[in-house]
C-alpha cells in the first residue's frame, strides 16, 4: 500500500467522525484529526479501533499516543504491516 | 493552572458507542473499567471519568507543551457517588508526577468538569445551555459568557477584553491587548458550554 492509498484509507476511516467538511477535502499527512478535522477526542478511539479492524492489527497504548495526526497513524500502520 | 471539559450527554450517546468492543479498554484503566461496569448509571460514569481526564489533559498540554493521546496514563480516583443528580463531585486525576483536583457538575443533560493543578484555589466557573449547537455559535457564546463574567467581576469594560489562542491552542485573556495572568479554559459540546477562570 503506497502513501496515497494509506491516506485514502484513513480518510475513509475518519469520515464518520469529522466535523469539518472543508478540511476533509484537503487531508494530507500533516492533517491533525482533532485540530483540523474537528474530531471529538472521544471519537479518536473509534478511529483507532476502526484502524485495527480494517488492517487487522492491534495498536498498543504507546502507539496510540501518536495517532493524533494522519502521519502518526500512517507510521503506526506501516510499522505493523511491515512487522 | 486550570482546564475544563463539558459533555452534552444526548450528543455523546449519539456520537459514541462506549459499549463497542475494546472501547473502554483503550481509554480506561482496569480500576476505572470496574467502576464503570458496576456503576448504577454506567453511561454517566463513562462520561464523568472521561471529562475528568480531558480537563486534566488540557492542563498537561500547558505544562508540557506537547500533545498526545494516552488516556490511560491519566488515572482517575473515583470515590464519588454518581447516582446523585445535579450534584458536585470532587475527584482526582494523576499523570506522571502531576496531581489534579477535579470537580464535576453532573446533571441529566450534561457533565461539566473543572480541573486544577495541585490544590483548590478560588475558581470562577459556569456552565450553561446554548441556543444553537453549531461551532461558531458555541465558540462565540462561550467566549462572550466568560468575558462578561470577568468584566463584571473586575468592573472592566467588555470592549477592552479579548481572548487569543497561542500556538498550543491554549486561550489567554487580554486587556487592552496586554496578556493577563488570569488562566482561562473554555469548553463546548452540543447544546452546552462552560468555562473556568483562575488567578495566580
Amino acid at each position: 500500500m503506497n502513501k496515497t492509498e494509506l491516506i485514502d484509507a484513513l480518510k475513509e476511516i475518519a469520515k464518520p467522525y469529522i466535523q469539518d467538511e472543508a478540511a476533509f477535502e484537503h487531508v494530507t499527512e500533516e492533517t491533525n484529526f482533532i485540530d483540523d478535522l474537528k474530531i471529538n477526542s472521544a471519537n479518536l478511539v473509534d478511529i483507532v479501533l476502526d484502524t485495527e479492524d480494517k488492517f487487522d492489527i492491534t495498536i498498543e497504548d504507546d502507539e496510540m499516543e501518536q495517532m493524533l495526526t494522519v502521519k502518526g497513524a500512517m507510521q503506526v500502520i506501516t510499522s505493523k504491516l511491515n512487522a | 493552572m486550570v482546564g475544563n471539559d463539558i459533555i452534552d450527554l444526548q450528543l455523546a450517546n449519539k456520537e459514541s458507542n462506549w459499549q463497542r468492543p475494546r472501547f473502554l479498554e483503550k481509554l480506561f484503566t482496569e480500576q476505572e473499567q470496574d467502576f464503570i461496569r458496576t456503576a448504577p448509571n454506567p453511561t454517566a460514569a463513562v462520561w464523568t471519568l472521561w471529562s475528568q481526564k480531558e480537563s486534566a489533559y488540557k492542563i498537561i498540554v500547558r505544562l508540557e507543551k506537547r500533545r498526545f493521546y494516552a488516556p490511560k496514563k491519566l488515572t482517575t480516583t473515583v470515590p464519588f457517588d454518581l447516582s446523585a443528580s445535579s450534584s458536585s463531585n470532587v475527584g482526582q486525576v494523576t499523570f506522571a508526577s502531576y496531581n489534579f483536583l477535579t470537580k464535576s457538575k453532573i446533571t441529566d443533560a450534561y457533565i461539566h468538569t473543572t480541573a486544577q493543578l495541585n490544590d483548590y484555589q478560588s475558581l470562577m466557573s459556569d456552565s450553561f445551555q446554548l441556543a444553537q449547537s453549531n461551532c461558531a455559535y458555541q465558540r462565540t457564546t462561550t467566549r462572550f459568557k466568560l468575558l462578561q463574567a470577568y468584566a463584571t467581576k473586575n468592573s472592566l469594560s467588555l470592549d477592552n477584553l479579548s481572548i487569543q489562542k497561542d500556538e498550543w491552542k491554549v486561550p489567554h485573556l487580554y486587556y487592552k491587548n496586554q496578556r493577563q495572568t488570569v488562566q482561562i479554559s473554555m469548553a463546548h459540546h452540543g447544546y452546552f458550554g462552560g468555562y473556568v477562570l483562575q488567578k495566580f
